[in-house]
């Protein structure tokens, strides 16, 4: 395996480790009382170190380690964690972060000068109200300003310590494998990281060293022996050995009396060991490799609960079903295939209908076998939401402290699954929808307390399945919108005229308008006006639509609808002047046969539809599209009437013919972008129809004949 | 004399082999500048301890000098600085 992608392997584990982090620690947040739930953290945590040690991200291994020291003295619990310390350890985890996207290149490394101090301060009693302030946390060594971290650990206090009764330091016997210098990984990294955690060299074996004319430039010829304090965990100090191959030789044992041993090694907890390190030489020196060295090594004199203990390790701990990863490329050649599979499948079918076949059991068969592959394939690509949900509460940190307004994150359905380019887009609109909720929405903690309210406001952030659909809402409990202040702004900012007259709903809605901010100043969180245009377009492209529920004084909410996939579509199949089209379902509200007095004509080429009293334009398709051949009368054609984000309007068709799931092939992949087309699909008898883009079709209209329902009113 | 570069790391071991190898062809004592080494990794380290062993088997000078202090650091951690260094801790120069 390349480096390359051993170093992905690795940035993939952080981003795992970060989501762990983040779940725990919002966890630990509200209950402290369980211990796995900060030892989870503190894992985490160590594993992304250890990574970052062997890949020499060395900015990310030293602030890791400070974070790492806070979690241990916690876990320990050396000190307690009061509001002051928790707020350090999500800010710690911002940071953390940040650093990950720093070593992946995604962003500067960040200032972490000041959250570097507070975590000190933690870890030196000097901020927490520690019960016993007697017995600091090991000292944090100080980074060496050459990047090269070296110790600087006052150890005094641990070894000097007069320690009749606690448990002996750890030998470690680390020496690195031939090839160990191969893809730059570089151990002297881990001998670093032991001294970090206290460790002291004691021995250094060159006797394999060679002389300069048989030596390879590139080789491991050294091998160490570290002291290391008594209070680390085994696995604590295996853990650094994570990333290194198995052939390296590593002991790890206590070099004192035995009787106080610490707990034996647990199994390593799944997910982080890329070559997981076997635990079963540590214990017995006589079983290492001949090269071992160390000969002031001495073997743990008695140490029979120890070793029977640790010989359990090599059973795999009992873990979450396995999992692999797939190349994202070959997964959307399997959804394609099934694509093509699914339409192939629906041709066959057309072709034995024609020829007069009767329907056949195996047919049917099939259909519903190709059906139950689609569903599985696509089900492969299905993400939680939480990926994109577990970004927010760091958003909602920084709007507190940018807004001074206290906020109560609520979640909820972060399982929901949704097609993974789903929910890769919806990260831009959700933002956008969070900030809207706290700078918008909530309150100032005096004006929701003179309003009668808690002074902190919840945000709910919801995920759920209905209708084959996703609905991800965001709710807040702050003052809802004001539409008289919507209205006031949008006649400021000539967006309506002063005499409009607009529905609630309407006035809502001008919110999404280009242009429109209520803010009373622009600040840097929202207020620019462009951030709910951007969430409606974000929203749109990816064929879903955005809702308001608003409670004046008491909050509102907003409804993102997105599609669980982007390559099915469930559509009405239509016919225009000989063509096929497809409109998608979703924007579909009625369609209609009408009678001649529902129609209004608005000169030559311009008519509306009275719709149970409203009016509503009515756009011909066959001359948007300039079909030849179209029908030109309403009362011969097909009214479908369709919900878009510019109201409803009428779209006329000359038929419809059938209702059903089309497999969406890009258009501007194979072919080029058309306007007034979002892509096109493979019909049963081999024609290509085009999926018509409602939203773009209605808006361009708009456009070229004037604003409908102005004339309407 | 050889002038160690800013960046020792394991790629730049196979150079610095190359012109110890080629000092050590010449006669008389082998000189390193090391006060421009800004990093400094394993493969480097373990060629000036072999380059020292070497020169000691030969009875010839092997100094290096000046001495930054990320190369100092870098013996001390992996526990060659007294091999490199047997008269003492060298005074270190500040790496530009």
């Amino acid at each position: 395996m390349e480096l390359d992608e051993i170093a992905a392997i690795f940035f993939l584990e952080c981003d795992e480790g970060l989501a762990a982090i983040e779940t725990h620690l919002a966890v630990y947040d509200r209950d402290d009382s369980d211990p796995e739930t900060i030892n989870t953290i503190f894992r985490a945590v160590h594993s992304i170190k250890g990574g970052a040690g062997a890949f020499g991200h060395e900015r990310l291994q030293h602030f890791a380690h400070h974070y790492e020291t806070v979690l241990d003295g916690l876990r320990n619990n050396k000190f307690s964690a009061d509001k002051q310390v928790r707020a350090i350890l999500f800010a710690a985890f911002d940071l953390l972060t940040d650093h990950v996207l720093a070593a992946k290149g995604e962003r500067d490394v960040p200032d972490d000068a000041r959250v570097l101090e507070q975590l000190d301060a933690v870890a030196e009693g000097r901020l927490s109200s520690a019960d016993d302030a007697a017995a600091p946390a090991p000292a944090a060594p100080e980074p060496d300003e050459n990047g090269f971290v070296v110790q600087a650990v006052d150890l005094g206090a641990l070894f000097d310590e007069p320690a009749d009764s606690g448990p002996a330091p750890w030998k470690v016997v680390f020496r690195p494998e031939q090839r160990a210098l191969d893809n730059g990984q570089e151990p002297s990294l881990l001998v670093a990281e032991l001294c970090q955690m206290g460790g002291k060299l004691i021995a250094v074996d060159h006797e394999s060293l060679p002389a300069l004319d048989a030596i390879a430039a590139d080789e491991s010829y050294l091998g160490w022996t570290l002291e290391l304090p008594a209070d680390l965990d085994r696995d604590e100090i295996l853990g650094v050995f994570d990333f290194i191959s198995p052939a390296s030789t590593v002991i790890v044992e206590r070099s004192g009396e035995p009787a106080a041993a610490d707990t034996p090694a647990e199994a390593d907890e799944a997910g982080f060991v890329v070559t997981p390190v076997s635990l079963d030489d540590f214990d017995i020196p006589a079983a290492a490799p001949a090269a071992a060295p160390a000969p002031e090594l001495k073997p743990t004199p008695a140490a029979p609960a120890a070793p029977a203990a640790k010989a359990a390790p090599a059973a795999p701990a009992a873990g979450p079903s396995p999992t692999i990863r797939v190349e994202l490329d070959k997964l959307d050649r399997l959804v394609n295939l099934v694509g093509e599979l699914v339409i192939t499948q629906a041709m066959l079918a057309q072709r034995l209908s024609e020829s007069g076949i009767p329907t056949l059991d195996e047919l049917s068969d099939l259909d519903h076998l190709t059906r139950e592959l689609q569903d599985s394939a696509m089900s492969i690509r299905a993400q939680p939401v939480k990926s994109v949900f577990s970004r927010v509460p760091r958003i909602i940190r920084e709007l507190e402290s940018e807004t001074g307004k206290r906020v109560r994150l609520e979640v909820e359905g972060e399982m929901t699954e949704v097609d993974k380019t789903v929910v890769e887009r919806i990260g831009e609109p959700l933002t956008h929808m969070i900030r809207n909720a706290v700078d918008h929405g909530l309150e100032k903690p005096e004006d929701r307390v003179a309003a009668g309210k808690n002074p902190e406001g919840v945000v709910r952030l919801a995920a759920e399945h209905r209708s084959g659909r996703i609905v991800i809402s965001v709710t807040d409990d702050g003052r809802g919108i004001n539409t008289a202040k919507v209205r006031e702004k949008a006649i400021e900012r000539g967006i309506i005229t002063a005499d409009q007259q607009l529905s609630e709903e309407e006035l809502e809605n001008l919110i999404f308008a280009p242009g429109f901010s209520t803010a009373a100043t622009v600040s840097n969180i929202s207020g620019r006006g462009v951030g709910m245009d951007v969430v409606r377009k974000n929203v749109q492209a990816l064929g879903g639509r955005i809702l308001i529920a608003n409670r004046p004084g008491q909050g509102s909410t907003f409804s993102l609808t997105l599609p669980l996939t982007l390559a099915i579509l469930d559509g009405m199949i239509v016919t225009v002047g000989g063509q096929t089209y497809v409109i998608p379902l979703t924007h579909i509200v009625e369609s209609l046969r009408p009678q001649p007095s529902d129609i209004h004509h608005l000169g030559p080429d311009a008519m509306v539809l009275n719709v149970r009293g409203n009016y509503l334009p009515v756009h011909t398709i066959g001359r948007l599209l300039s079909v030849p051949g179209a029908r030109a009368q309403p009362t011969e054609a097909v009214l479908v009437v369709v919900e878009t984000d510019a109201g409803r309007a009428v779209l006329m068709v000359d038929d419809i013919q059938d209702q059903r799931q089309v497999v969406v092939k890009s258009l501007e992949a194979n072919y080029q972008p058309v306007a007034g087309i979002t892509g096109a699909t493979i019909l049963g008898d081999g024609r290509v129809a085009l999926i018509l883009d409602v939203e773009g079709l209605v808006a361009r209209h708009n456009q070229i004949g004037g604003d409908f329902e102005m004339l309407a009113a | 004399m050889i002038a160690l570069p800013t960046l020792l790391d394991t790629q730049a071991a196979g150079p610095l082999l190359a012109d110890l190898r080629q000092s050590f062809a010449e006669p008389g004592d082998v000189r390193v500048d090391g006060g421009a080494v800004e990093r400094v990794g394993q493969a480097a380290v373990q060629l000036l301890a072999s380059a020292r062993l070497s020169a000691a088997a030969d009875a010839r000078g092997f100094v290096i000098e000046p001495v930054s202090a990320p190369l100092l650091a870098a013996a001390k951690l992996l526990g060659v600085q007294e091999l490199l260094w047997p008269e003492g801790e060298p005074a270190v120069v500040a790496a530009n």
